[in-house]
């Protein structure tokens, strides 16, 4: 649409200017991370005087702030969860999904009618009722809250994207290895998974991240802060006695690590899945 | 993970059949949805009705209708929580659009680097955790943070031009206590929002894409300026995604719980208690789980109203005709 240059030179300067907007709090986070708490405490500073009082990087904070807290351990429980609910998800809702597109079973349009009202049902309306349910199978203060829903089809939206991934594949695929007897499961093992590479990865990365910034469901369901994920040790972190900004800061920064390089891994899978959203 | 094993050989039993037996298939999501969906939901309907404190079933006590005579009696805290949740999803939902569209305008403008802009606005939505809060809780803190530096700066570069129109004292011209403050603690939130406009940004994008090109250049050739252009022709083809990001949006902000969660404190005074801040609080912190589950029905209702409303006024704006062509 810029058919002079100048006029596309100034479009490329806001484009770059509203990145630049998009990127500071991440900057000023990984600065904070490295000062020590009286750099950032200095009294009454503008925004160009707090760049003339970085000193010298504090590298030692990341070791205070995985320190201070066991964030290690909160890393690793949040991996945990995050690995057992993304592999569930990513297995449960691509079956689901195969099962609404290509299978035919007695009540599946109602099924599916079901499906789309459970998609837009807000999460916190059944949390308390979810809580008691999972109470009630001494689940509290387990990982089993957070990880036994992902294995019963995850989220009603990863379906969806997985049942119209599947409905776009061609009917002859299926019928040469009906053919040739195949069952089921080995057409949705060996001809539809391979097929579907851009939507596990899009799901995979979307519930990856999801589970890795999950808060209020291990809020409610854990009490023992061994068990913590980073999300609810974070939190620990902002709400004790004292603040060490730059030490939340550093532990933020490396939280935001991970989903960061999934994203990053995951673009091109995404754009294709959600761009092509109906 | 035994369950996968288990559900797998008793798929490759029955699968032998042609494209039958998917009941098996769907067997997850069945089972979820009947121990993850209808059983709270019946549960809820039930808790709605009886007061419990969530410790021993010996406390259980019907108590009927009291719970939603409460809530419609006017609770004061329901009211001072619904208040502030409309109010919080007034400020966040236009603002999100407008940006959101705008920022879709932007990109679509770029035809060589399209995928890496999407990309770079799109990251921000996924940083949502409690790391991306904590950010913006020290961001926005008044004495040290750096967005109260930068308008003490501003401050400071403005001061000798407006002396000059004879205004004195612009160094000591106050500063928002955003996150400290009654009335800035709602903007501060929408404002970090704004930070995470690329997912309705993503929607936007979608839609203009999709739309029909030549139509501008028709618009061109009638001689329509750049805001006819934007308003006849743009519009109307973004008009589903904008129903939608509305619709989806009041939901989103209407349960927002997270931000608050972590970030009230005592000299916001309640401004920052939302609805389900406020269900949360009676539910996990008073114990009383028989009222928290009346006010998760009424929040029902009261999202599906406004979906509905929201849908029946859109009729007169939203134009299909345009975005299924674009599919075809």
């Amino acid at each position: 649409m810029s058919r002079d240059t100048g006029r596309g030179k100034v479009w490329t300067l806001i484009r770059l200017s509203v990145a630049a907007v998009l990127a500071l709090p991440v900057l000023w986070a990984m600065w904070a991370s490295l000062q020590s708490v009286d750099t950032i405490f200095a009294p009454q500073g503008t925004a160009w005087s707090v760049g003339d009082r970085g000193a010298s990087l504090q590298w030692g904070n990341y070791r205070d702030a995985m320190t201070r807290l066991p964030m290690a351990r909160f890393m690793l429980n949040s991996s945990l969860i995050t690995l057992c609910a993304t592999v569930g998800t990513v297995f449960t809702s691509s079956l689901v999904g195969f099962a609404f597109a290509r299978l035919r079973w007695r009540g599946r349009e109602a099924c599916f009618v079901l499906l789309l009202v459970s998609m837009m049902l807000p999460a916190q309306v059944l949390l308390i009722p979810q809580f008691l349910v999972f109470e009630q199978l001494g689940w509290v203060n387990t990982y089993k809250p957070l990880i036994v829903p992902s294995w019963l089809g995850g989220s009603a939206f990863y379906i969806f994207l997985f049942r119209q991934f599947f409905r776009s594949v061609p009917r002859s695929y299926e019928d040469a290895a009906r053919l040739d007897g195949a069952s089921n499961w080995h057409i949705y093992r060996h001809i539809m998974l391979p097929l579907s590479k851009p939507v596990i990865g899009a799901v995979a990365a979307l519930s990856a991240v999801y589970h890795w910034q999950t808060f209020l469901a291990p809020l409610v369901y854990l009490s023992d802060y061994t068990r913590y994920p980073v999300s609810v040790g974070l939190r620990m972190f902002h709400s004790m006695e004292g603040s060490w900004p730059n030490l939340i800061m550093a532990a933020s920064v490396i939280t935001l690590i991970p989903p960061l390089v999934i994203v990053l891994l995951a673009q091109r899978y995404l754009m294709r899945s959600l761009g092509e959203r109906r | 993970m035994f369950w996968g094993g288990a559900l797998r050989k008793r798929i490759v039993a029955t699968g032998a059949s042609g494209a039958g037996g998917g009941v098996w298939f769907a067997s997850p999501w069945i089972v979820g949805f009947l121990l993850l969906y209808m059983g709270p939901m019946c549960l809820s309907m039930v808790l709605s009705l009886v007061k419990w404190d969530g410790l021993s079933w010996s406390s259980v006590e019907w108590v009927g209708l009291d719970h939603f005579q409460r809530v419609f009696g006017g609770d004061r805290y329901f009211l001072k929580a619904l208040g502030n949740s409309i109010a919080y999803t007034a400020m966040n939902v236009p603002l999100q659009i407008v940006v959101g569209l705008g920022i879709a305008l932007l990109v679509r403008q770029s035809r060589k680097w399209r995928g890496v802009w999407t990309v770079v606005y799109y990251s921000p939505h996924i940083l949502g955790g409690v790391a991306t809060i904590l950010i913006w809780w020290w961001l926005f803190n008044p004495q040290v943070g750096p967005i109260n530096g930068a308008i003490r700066d501003v401050y400071l570069w403005i001061e000798i031009p407006l002396s000059l129109l004879g205004v004195t004292g612009v160094r000591e011209w106050s500063v928002p206590a955003w996150l400290f403050s009654p009335f800035w603690a709602k903007p501060s939130l929408v404002l970090m929002n704004l930070w995470q406009t690329g997912g309705v940004m993503l929607i936007f994008l979608a839609a203009l894409l999709r739309g029909d090109a030549t139509l501008y250049e028709v618009a061109e050739l009638d001689g329509a300026g750049r805001f006819r252009r934007f308003v006849h022709v743009t519009l109307p083809m973004v008009s589903p995604a904008i129903l939608f990001s509305a619709v989806t949006g009041i939901i989103f902000s209407m349960q927002a719980f997270n931000q608050a969660f972590l970030l009230r404190n005592y000299q916001q005074q309640d401004s920052l208690l939302f609805y389900v801040l406020h269900m949360y609080q009676v539910a996990f912190e008073h114990h009383q789980f028989g009222y928290a589950a009346a006010l998760a029905w009424v929040l029902l209702g009261l999202l599906l109203v406004f979906t509905l409303a929201a849908v029946w006024m859109s009729r007169r704006w939203v134009h299909y005709d345009m975005d299924t062509e674009g599919l075809r």
